[in-house]
């Protein structure tokens, strides 16, 4: 179980510093992360399961200017990074998955707010490398207080996906009481999230009839494609 | 290639201080072509910085241009481009191209789960990494020219974005209703977003409170 804990730290790090630190290739992405993971730990299904679930619901939250954004990214990671280690732990068969999945959503939304705060103090600790980058004697120094930003960043995802197995292990055995839900349940409950804020995003009156004319088109495939 | 790496990188020491300021300097060293242009760059280029991570290069390639030329206009060339790329780049990066290919993969990924990643990732790196290099090759080029191209590029795109966004979004609602089943959770939540997500913060906290009135249903029931 160390090695996993410390496998998820590493892998939660390195992920996350496509966030902002690292080319931002979109892999941090959930819909990209999730199944990553999800292959790494050889449950890709429940990778594309979390991809599918967060990748919207965060939709309306942009990185714009200067403004700090929740950690949408951090939360993919903690979710499936929570999910096989709690079923590691429980073991908890079909009719528990649901209580697992349910606390991963839990903690994936609360790790959004605590990737946020990290995401401040990293951009406050690089303030340092900043001053100390400025005043430095030669251009290969000042890259160098420059690069080690790549240092502070791997930290900060690395702290948080360890911190959010930390409370898995705390929350194991009382999910366990939890009532039993389903995953399409669960599903439901982000897609309705991840569509409102898609909604809010781009309809608008003046654009409404291009939104009905798009259900329209997706209600005949799905009647084209059952028969 | 090294200004490329360089730009790669241009966020990774990023501070409310200083900005891109010292990733935007190692992106300039890896351009300069003599040791006394890169002491020149070094010295001038330590300050604070900030735009759109994609756009870093074309203004990069652009201040380069000048640099080996006539460096009196750069300053000023900068100090108006910055802040335009940033407010642009965010509004097609961020705004419209993230979120755009956000709903278009999930839409597929609940045709068939394994298209999602690739219909996010494929696109989005392709497009971001495309944007990064060719503004540093035109930048270096043809100087503010390449600026004026991006902007305009940027603009014609974002209209007709907007317009493939509002017909997917459509493509969602009923692709979401028909596969999550319980439409009669899908349509409470997500009329409860529309109201809720005034403030983007709020994504979170709704989620939290969904799954709370789940967890009480499930209680109850």
């Amino acid at each position: 179980m160390a090695l996993f804990i410390i496998g998820a730290c590493l892998a939660g790090g390195l992920l996350l510093l496509d966030r902002w630190q690292v080319g931002e290739f979109g892999l941090s992405q959930p819909i990209v992360a999730c199944p990553l993971l999800g292959l790494l730990y050889g449950d890709l299904g429940t990778g594309f399961y979390f991809g599918a679930a967060l990748q919207l619901v965060w939709v309306a939250a942009l990185p714009l200017g200067r403004a700090q954004s929740l950690d949408y990214q951090g939360a993919g990671v903690v979710a499936v990074v929570a999910h096989t280690f709690l079923t590691r732990v429980l073991k908890p068969g079909p009719d528990g998955d649901g209580k697992v999945v349910f606390a991963c959503l839990v903690m994936a939304s609360v790790a959004s707010f605590i990737g946020a705060q990290l995401d401040i103090w990293n951009k406050q600790a690089n303030g340092h490398l900043y001053r100390r980058g400025a005043k430095a004697g030669s251009p290969s120094r000042s890259t160098g207080w420059h690069l080690a930003g790549l240092a502070t960043g791997f930290l900060r995802g690395a702290v948080l996906t360890g911190a959010f197995l930390g409370l898995a292990a705390l929350a194991a055995r009382p999910l366990l009481l939890l009532p039993r839900f389903t995953r399409t349940e669960l599903l439901a409950l982000a897609l309705g999230l991840g569509l409102a804020g898609a909604a809010r995003m781009f309809v608008s009156l003046r654009r409404l009839h291009w939104t009905a004319f798009g259900g329209a088109v997706a209600g005949l495939l799905w009647v084209f494609l059952r028969q | 290639m090294t200004a490329f790496f360089a730009l790669l990188l241009v966020q990774c020491s990023w501070s409310y201080e200083g900005g891109q300021g010292l990733g935007f300097m190692a992106a300039m060293l890896a351009l300069a072509r003599t040791p006394e242009t890169r002491q020149r760059v070094w010295q001038k280029y330590r300050g604070q910085f900030n735009t759109n991570p994609f756009l870093a290069g074309t203004l990069a390639g652009v201040a380069a241009h000048y640099e080996r030329r006539d460096s009196s206009e750069v300053d000023r060339l900068l100090g108006a481009l910055q802040s335009g790329f940033g407010s642009s780049g965010d509004n097609f990066f961020w705004r419209l191209l993230r979120p755009g290919l956000s709903v278009l993969a999930v839409t597929l990924a609940l045709f068939r789960p394994a298209f999602g990643p690739f219909v996010f990732l494929l696109p989005f790196a392709a497009l971001t990494q495309t944007v990064r290099v060719s503004g540093l090759n035109r930048g270096l080029e043809v100087g503010k020219q390449a600026a004026v191209e991006m902007s305009a590029r940027l603009t014609a795109y974002s209209a007709r974005m907007d317009v493939l966004m509002a017909f997917l979004v459509g493509v969602l609602g009923v692709r979401a209703m028909l596969t999550a089943g319980p439409a009669y959770l899908v349509l409470p939540a997500a009329t409860v977003g529309w109201f809720g997500l005034r403030r983007p913060r709020f994504g979170s906290y709704l989620l939290l409170l969904s799954l709370l009135i789940l967890l009480l249903v499930k209680i109850v029931l």
